[in-house]
This record gives C-alpha cells, sequence and structure tokens, in this order.
C-alpha cells in the first residue's frame, strides 16, 4: 500500500542539495524470488533446527517484531531464552559471552548492489578470487550459493556463539571446532542431513530445486540459497514516503522535507549514506563507543573490536565498520556495530559530531543482564578508548536540537510499511516441529 | 599495541637482509583427515655418513619419505632426491638420535597408531627395531616425543606425548590421552610409565631448564582440546612429579603447539619460544620463573604480518638460529589455518622473526623469500649444504613441502661445534656447549624433542658476526667440562670425549 495515493502530476522542485538524490528504487534492482524457494526459505528462516542445540533459529535474532533485529544492543545466541528484550540467560546453558556485534537488520539485502555483508565485510563479491567472493572461508568455501546473501547465511551457523553451540555440545558444535566445516561429514553437511531427514523439507526442496528432484542430495547451498530468496521477498522494502518522494507521487512532512535537505546537504549524511539505500556499502570509522567482549577469538584476551581491520590487516582500517542501509532504521533500534545507542536522536548527534566515547551515557546500552560480563572495559580504557575518538573520520558536525529532529523526521520517512508488517510473517509452525519465535 | 615495529636499520648494521632461495626436492604432501590436521613433522640427520643432513618427510596419509641429500659441498645449490624407504603410513612426525649408542643415528617415529624406533645403518637403510628394542607399542595418537639419558643409564630415557583419546565416546574435546615415559630395563624398554593427567601436547622437550644437572621435561598442551583446567606441564622424572607453584611453575594456558629453546641473554638459563593461536610466546627465563615478552620485544607474530588478512596467526614448529651470522639468534615460526578454522587467517605466511642488537626481534620473512602461504607444520633450520649458513625445509599440510637455500650476503662468522662421546650417548645429548668469542658468548644445549613433531641432529651452530676467535667449553652430559679452546672459525668441529 502506498501510503500516498495523489500522484503529483510534475517532478517535485528539487532544493539545492550538496549530494544528487538517488532515483527511485524499481524493480530491476532486486534478484528474482522464485515462491517454491521463497516459501522454503521461510520454514528454514524460523526453524532451530539449524542450530547445533536445535534451540535458534535464524529470527531468534532477527525478527520482524524488533525490525529483522533483536532490539538488544548485543544480543545472545547459544545459551540464550526469549526473544528481543525479553532475552534473557539459560541458566542450564550459561553463555559466556554476549554476541561481539549488534544483530543486523535485513531490509533489501535482495537489492543486488548489496554485495558487502557483516559489519566488517567480512563476506563480499571479489571477482579476483575463486568463486568470485571473499570469505572467511578463502579458497575452501564451498561453491553452489546463489550470491552474497546465501553465502551470509552459511556463518551464522558456524558460530558457536550465535548458533552452533559450543564444545563438545552437539554434532555441529564438535565439527565446527574440530575445523571441519565442508565437504561430506563437515558442519554444513550435518547440519544439510538434519534438514533431509524431514519428509516436508525434502518435499519442499525437490519443488524448488529440479536437480534435488531428480536426485542430487540436499547441501547446505541449498538450505542458504532459499533463506536468501526468503530474505529477498520478505523484506523488500520500497514503498516508504521517501520512496514516493523520489517516484514524484508525494511531498515529505515539511520536517522530513527538512531533514532531507540537512542529510543531503551540509550534515554530510549521503557522504557515506549515499543511494537509494542510504549505503555506499564502504566502510568508516564513526567512533561508536565500543560495548561488550570484542570481535576476538577465545584465544585473544583482549576486548577490542577492530573492525574492518580484522578482515583486511591494514592498520587504516581500524575501527571501520560497515555503512548500514538506513531503510527502516526508525524500527531496528538499537544502534551503532555494537548497538551502544537506544535512543535513534542521540545517536544521530553523536554519529555526527563524532563525539564518540566521550560523555556516553551506558544506559543507551540494552543488554540482558550476564554476570561477570566485561562490557565497559574498553570505554574504561582511556587509551583504547582515546584511539576509537581520534579514528572518527565522519563529518564532525555538532548538529542543534532542530536539526536532530528534522533529520530524525527524514528517517521516519524512511519506514516501507510493507516490509515492515511482513509479507509471509512468522509462519505457525516448522517442519521440525521445534518451537517457533513468534 | 600493533602498532608496526619501526624497521629501520641500525647504524652500522648489515645492510643485507636474510635471503632465501628455493631448493630441489621431490614433490611430498602431508596429508589426511582430522588426525592429521595437526602433525607434519621433519627430522633433519645425517645419515649417509658423507656429513650433510638427510631429511626424513613425516607423510600422514602418505607415506614418509627419506630424501637423500645430494647437494655439492661446501654451498652448492640444494638438491635432495628420493630414497626406496620402505612405505610407512599415519606417520605425524619423526625424531633423530642414537638410541643404541652405535654411533648411527635412529628415527623415533610418531604415528597415528603404534609408534616405531627405526635403527640406522649404513648408506641410510633403516631396519625396524621396536620389537628388538622392547618398546611396547599401542595405539595411541602420538604427536610429541623428547628424549634424556638420564644418569648411569646407557639407554635413554623416551617420552611420547599422546594427544586425545580416540576412544573416548565424549570425545574430541575434554578428552586428552595420556602421555608415556619408557624407561630402559634390562629386557629393553618395556610398557610405559603413564604421566596423568595429559593435556593434549603437540610438543615436548627435555631440557635442563633450572641448570641443576639434568632435564626436566616440558609438555606445551594445546587448550583446543583439553578447554579448561589444563595448563603447560613440566614433569620431573627423578621426582616423578609434575612441578607446581611452589617451584615457581606457573600454571600458563595457551594452545600450545611447538617448543624452541635457546638462551638469548646469556645467562645461562634457556629462554622459550612456544607456538600457540593468535600471539606467539616468547618467555624469558628468569631466576624465579618465566616473564613473557611483551609487544614490544616483537616476537607475538600473531597476524599475518603482509597486511593481508587481520584474523589471528595460527603457529606450529618455532625453531631458533642466527640466520645471518650476525650473533643474533633468530627465530623462524611456521603458520597455518588448522584446516577450516575460519576466525583465523587462512593465508598466513611464515616468520622470520631477525635478532636485533637490542633483544628486539624484526619480521623478515617476506623479503627473505620463505613466507608462503600454506598450510605449515614442522620446519627445520639446519646448515644442509655445509656453508655455514642455515637452511630452511618446511612441511605443509596439503601443499608440497618447502625447500629453502639461505643465500643470505654479507653475513657475520660461525662456528659449528658437534660434541660426541664415545661410549653411551654418542651425540652427548645433554651436553652444554659455551663459546666466547671477544665481547661474545652463548652457550646451548643439545636436546633432543621439542619443534612440531619432528628435530634435527646436527651440528651445534653459533653466529658470531664480526668476532674472529672462538673458543669453547663443552660440559658433558655428566657435569665434567672441556677446558676452553680454541675452535677454528667458519668451520664445523667435532669434539669428542673419550671414555
Amino acid at each position: 500500500m502506498r501510503r500516498f495515493g495523489i500522484l503529483l502530476g510534475a517532478v517535485l522542485a528539487a532544493p539545492a542539495l550538496a549530494a544528487e538524490l538517488p532515483g527511485p528504487v524499481v524493480d530491476d534492482d532486486y534478484m528474482a524470488t522464485p515462491q517454491t524457494e521463497v516459501a522454503l526459505g521461510q520454514l528454514l528462516f524460523y526453524d532451530p533446527i539449524l542450530s547445533g542445540n536445535r534451540n535458534i533459529a535464524c529470527a531468534s535474532c532477527h525478527h520482524p517484531r524488533f525490525g529483522t533485529s533483536d532490539g538488544l544492543s548485543l544480543g545472545l545466541g547459544e545459551g540464550g531464552i526469549g526473544l528481543g528484550p525479553e532475552r534473557v540467560l539459560d541458566p542450564a546453558n550459561t553463555p559466556e559471552e554476549r554476541i561481539a556485534r549488534n544483530a543486523p537488520a535485513l531490509w533489501n539485502l535482495g537489492a543486488t548492489e548489496f554485495t558487502v555483508m557483516f559489519h566488517d565485510g567480512r563476506i563480499e563479491a571479489d571477482p579476483s578470487r575463486p568463486g568470485g567472493l571473499r570469505t572467511p572461508m578463502d579458497e575452501d568455501m564451498t561453491r553452489g550459493f546463489s550470491g552474497v546473501l546465501s553465502a551470509q547465511s552459511m556463518f551464522p551457523v558456524l558460530s558457536p556463539d550465535e548458533m552452533a553451540g559450543h564444545y563438545g555440545e552437539n554434532e555441529v558444535s564438535k565439527l565446527v571446532r574440530s575445523g571441519k566445516i565442508t565437504g561430506d561429514g563437515g558442519a554444513w553437511d550435518a547440519i544439510s542431513k538434519r534438514v533431509a531427514g524431514i519428509a516436508e523439507y525434502r518435499a519442499m526442496f525437490d519443488a524448488a530445486y529440479p536437480e534435488i528432484a531428480q536426485g542430487r542430495a540436499i547441501a547446505f547451498t541449498d538450505i542458504s540459497n532459499a533463506i536468501a530468496a526468503f530474505i529477498a521477498f520478505e523484506w523488500r522494502s520500497d514503498d516508504s514516503a521517501f520512496d514516493a518522494y523520489l517516484r514524484g507521487e508525494a511531498a515529505l512532512s515539511a520536517e522530513a522535507q527538512a531533514g532531507l535537505e540537512l542529510f543531503y546537504g551540509e550534515a554530510g549524511c549521503a557522504d557515506c549514506h549515499a543511494g537509494a539505500f542510504q549505503t555506499d556499502h564502504g566502510f568508516h570509522a564513526m567512533a561508536v563507543p565500543q560495548i561488550g567482549p570484542g570481535k576476538k577469538a577465545r584465544f585473544e584476551d583482549d576486548f577490542r573490536d577492530l573492525g574492518r581491520a580484522r578482515v583486511t590487516g591494514h592498520d587504516e582500517d581500524r575501527y571501520r565498520f560497515r555503512t548500514p542501509s538506513l531503510r527502516n532504521v526508525a524500527l531496528t533500534a538499537p544502534y551503532g556495530h555494537d548497538g551502544a545507542f537506544r535512543d535513534l536522536a542521540a545517536f544521530v548527534a553523536s554519529h555526527a559530531a563524532g563525539t564518540g566515547p566521550e560523555g556516553y551515557d551506558r544506559a543507551q546500552a540494552v543488554l540482558p543482564e550476564l554476570p561477570g560480563e566485561t562490557d565497559w572495559i574498553v570505554l574504561d580504557d582511556p587509551a583504547q578508548s582515546g584511539e576509537i575518538a581520534a579514528a572518527y573520520e565522519g563529518p564532525g558536525r555538532a548538529l542543534d536540537a532542530g536539526e536532530v529532529a528534522a533529520l530524525v523526521a527524514f528517517l521516519d520517512a524512511l519506514t516501507g510499511e510493507t516490509a515492515a508488517e511482513g509479507r509471509l510473517g512468522v509462519p505457525e509452525a516448522v517442519p521440525s516441529g521445534l518451537p517457533v519465535d513468534k | 599495541m600493533l602498532r608496526v615495529l619501526l624497521v629501520a636499520a641500525l647504524p652500522g648494521a648489515a645492510l643485507a637482509g636474510p635471503a632465501f632461495i628455493p631448493g630441489e626436492i621431490p614433490d611430498h604432501v602431508y596429508d589426511g583427515g582430522w588426525e592429521h590436521f595437526v602433525g607434519g613433522g621433519v627430522a633433519v640427520f645425517d645419515c649417509s655418513g658423507d656429513g650433510l643432513p638427510e631429511i626424513f618427510a613425516a607423510g600422514g596419509e602418505n607415506p614418509a619419505a627419506l630424501f637423500l641429500n645430494a647437494s655439492e659441498a661446501p654451498g652448492g645449490a640444494l638438491r635432495f632426491v628420493a630414497s626406496d624407504l620402505a612405505p610407512i603410513d599415519h606417520v605425524v612426525g619423526a625424531y633423530p638420535l642414537d638410541i643404541d649408542s652405535d654411533g648411527r643415528l635412529d628415527l623415533a617415529v610418531l604415528r597415528v597408531g603404534p609408534n616405531l624406533l627405526l635403527k640406522g645403518g649404513p648408506d641410510c637403510a633403516f631396519t625396524d627395531a621396536t620389537a628388538d628394542w622392547g618398546l611396547a607399542t599401542d595405539d595411541r595418537w602420538t604427536t610429541a616425543f623428547s628424549a634424556t639419558w638420564e644418569p648411569g643409564q646407557d639407554w635413554p630415557t623416551l617420552a611420547f606425548g599422546n594427544y586425545v583419546d580416540r576412544n573416548d565416546p565424549e570425545g574430541p574435546f575434554e578428552a586428552c590421552d595420556v602421555n608415556q615415559l619408557y624407561r630402559p630395563g634390562p629386557e629393553g624398554y618395556g610398557a610405559a610409565k603413564l604421566l596423568d593427567p595429559g593435556f593434549c601436547p603437540l610438543s615436548i622437550l627435555f631440557a635442563d631448564w633450572r641448570r641443576r644437572g639434568r632435564a626436566d621435561l616440558w609438555l606445551s598442551n594445546d587448550r583446543h582440546y583439553y578447554v579448561r583446567g589444563g595448563y603447560e606441564q613440566m614433569y620431573r622424572p627423578d621426582e616423578d612429579r609434575f612441578l607446581g607453584e611452589a617451584d615457581g611453575w606457573d600454571k600458563v594456558s595457551i594452545w600450545g603447539m611447538g617448543i624452541a629453546a635457546r638462551d638469548l641473554n646469556a645467562d645461562g638459563r634457556p629462554e622459550v619460544m612456544l607456538t600457540s593461536m593468535g600471539d606467539q610466546l616468547l618467555r624469558f627465563a628468569t631466576e624465579t620463573g618465566y616473564r613473557t615478552a611483551g609487544y614490544e620485544t616483537g616476537a607475538t607474530a600473531h597476524r599475518p604480518y603482509d597486511d593481508s588478512d587481520g584474523r589471528p596467526s595460527t603457529g606450529w614448529h618455532a625453531a631458533f638460529g642466527d640466520v645471518d651470522n650476525d650473533g643474533h639468534e633468530d627465530i623462524f615460526i611456521a603458520k597455518g589455518n588448522v584446516d577450516q578454522m575460519p576466525d583465523l587467517a587462512f593465508h598466513d605466511p611464515n616468520n622470520l622473526l631477525m635478532g636485533q642488537a637490542d633483544g628486539s626481534f624484526v619480521e623478515a620473512g617476506g623479503e627473505a623469500g620463505i613466507g608462503t602461504k600454506n598450510r605449515s607444520r614442522g620446519a627445520a633450520l639446519a646448515d644442509l649444504n655445509g656453508d655455514g649458513l642455515l637452511d630452511l625445509v618446511v612441511m605443509n599440510r596439503r601443499a608440497p613441502m618447502e625447500l629453502w637455500q639461505n643465500a643470505t650476503g654479507d653475513t657475520g662468522h660461525w662456528v659449528a661445534v658437534d660434541p660426541r662421546q664415545t661410549g653411551a650417548n654418542s651425540q652427548a645429548v645433554g651436553a652444554w656447549v659455551e663459546l666466547r668469542a671477544g665481547a661474545f658468548s652463548e652457550v646451548q644445549e643439545r636436546t633432543v624433542g621439542g619443534g612440531h613433531a619432528g628435530g634435527s641432529a646436527v651440528p651445534m651452530h653459533f653466529g658470531l658476526g664480526a668476532e674472529a676467535a672462538p673458543e669453547v667449553r663443552v660440559v658433558w652430559p655428566d657435569g665434567s667440562a672441556t677446558d676452553w679452546q680454541a675452535v677454528p672459525l667458519d668451520a664445523a668441529t667435532v669434539i669428542t670425549r673419550d671414555e
């Protein structure tokens, strides 16, 4: 449903802007989403069978009730119970750490311009590499996925803290920790065999993929391709007020218009939040205060998150994170790569000014209680927080309250109703019979 | 903390950096499934009697190989040729030592399954002497080995380190096997004494760490499989106990993969390089224990230095040696992903850390040409063509092994010392060679063990820099010592103790 029914006959008078406005979003911007794949992907997305301990689905941390995220600064994967801000520790299976980064939203990932996944871009299209993709598996990466969105879906299931579970808890966690991922008997194969053991899924795979109907075994790439098709279909979001504006169908509210003019003008937001989806798909150091355990392996004893540098090994990439799309941003709180800000206006002000850790209000974090957690170690270390602040490469512009309000009004105009409500929605049940997070 | 150290040359330092060129060796790959994710050791020793070392290379699911040294000495191009070694499968690694003191080096061969003791014969012929020498073997997964001659013994005490107990149905995590100590008896070795608890060692080394006149056994243990509750162990064989906090032994937990020992500061106590995941640990021996060197020492080698990947490194074999003979010990570390551990670098270049006058280290693996990015495992730094420059052999998982000839220019003086005894313990394992030359001094202990799944039995190499009047003293395993004696410059000297 279009929010504005009045078709304006003329292109709206464009204000003088520093950055050009993008063209409107069109169908050709998106990948194809065959409905047999989408229907299958929906069930897989909500089915905890993909997690090692059969207790976490993709939807556990990417739920439509929370803007395809989880409403938390830093989530709890393995070892958590409940959904969104109600997620609490499982006393029988207490997690060792929070997830290191905020669960990213899934809007418009079916648009083909999205070729960089995760906050640090550790999966990205790269024609110079075998398979046309750079992933953490390098040339060992399995082939047969449809694109970066599908390849992305192959990694949360391997993360002990997210979905796989730890140590000897289950066959998947054992395989992952042993370093056995690809091929027969690897972690992906073990998950695929679970799915293939369910008749309802087998029938859906037969319907979606002719080769499987003809006898090829279900591979994890088929699972991830179906999930990718579902994400692309379900959360395509291009019917916001801003879309109508770009199509020349409706004007923005006066305050949103003022925000747009700041956004594409002197506030400099569009330098990075460029294009129809407000992202250059690049990496920038924005001095968001570092909270939580940091992005590290168990054998590392620091609490840093070096962001993009963890992928590239380039010192200049330290503390840079991928520019997120701002579509439906009003629905995806908290904000920042580690979700340090629950309030969008507070985040916008800090982000634009580059105040960094200085003066950060810890009440902005939304963190389930986790005894013994070490959430503030980097924040409490002036040297590390100073490095983060010094790395800032944003506009460095202090906004007044009116400007912040205008920008937030513009960001509100990026919310699209259809995707926010969902197309297929949450299924009543999944073929494994495991409980579905409603 | 991760800032790249400055690499500006010190005034007056040799301008030429280390340089290596490929040598010629037949294709050989260490390969196999999970049980060969670790291992892949090489043994470097002379079995042909020509003074140039051969290379025994583990193969995992491929047969082990013995490559004969066909290089022209001194200084000719490195060339190794295949031999007709009888096929041995599931070899993890091997260590050369003269078990029966007949003057020929034998091999302790570590396997997934029964280990082997191969008796060395003429012209690199080996016969299986496991049963003759009474070693009771079993089906464990052996990943580490070391040996020492305990006082009064004609035969060495052998220690085998075992990894995961594959028969534990709850495994493989928190399922470490026990380790084994074999002492010689009138009927040979017999059954093992079990060293319990085991924490999945990937390297063990008998050395006289405390300079008390006899060796203790360092077991470097892999936390990846013991998970929790384990730590680095030090076993004292004569007291049949593990050292504890009362002995100044701190219970450090690391992902231990390899041990190298060398006294870096001429205080007579060997420093230790422990390889691991992420930070590698160079630990300085002090009066009271060990102190881990900080980042400023430049030896952590924690991530790929070529700025190609920000994920942490995985370290395996470590070896000390003075690659440019400037009088400062350097460190080689083999690197490579276990197999598919996506949180760690997949293209992980091997390190060559060049020792500096101030005691720090500077990475030179890339410029030296040896910074290859395979899944490296075992390795050896040894002079393979008799020119006094340490060459390099590197074993890789899933990629051919590498042979590198040291072609560094502007190198300093050197000597090699080969202590020998005519009775038991022909290689004088446990001897300390002390060298002094002008202001320079260094001590080295003759040991068997450490590294990752392989070791060398070759003359002990000392780089001297500009010093040109070296003198040597040998403290024999029983504590008696030679007088100081001048040794020829830029040459190898055998010093034999007559019984």
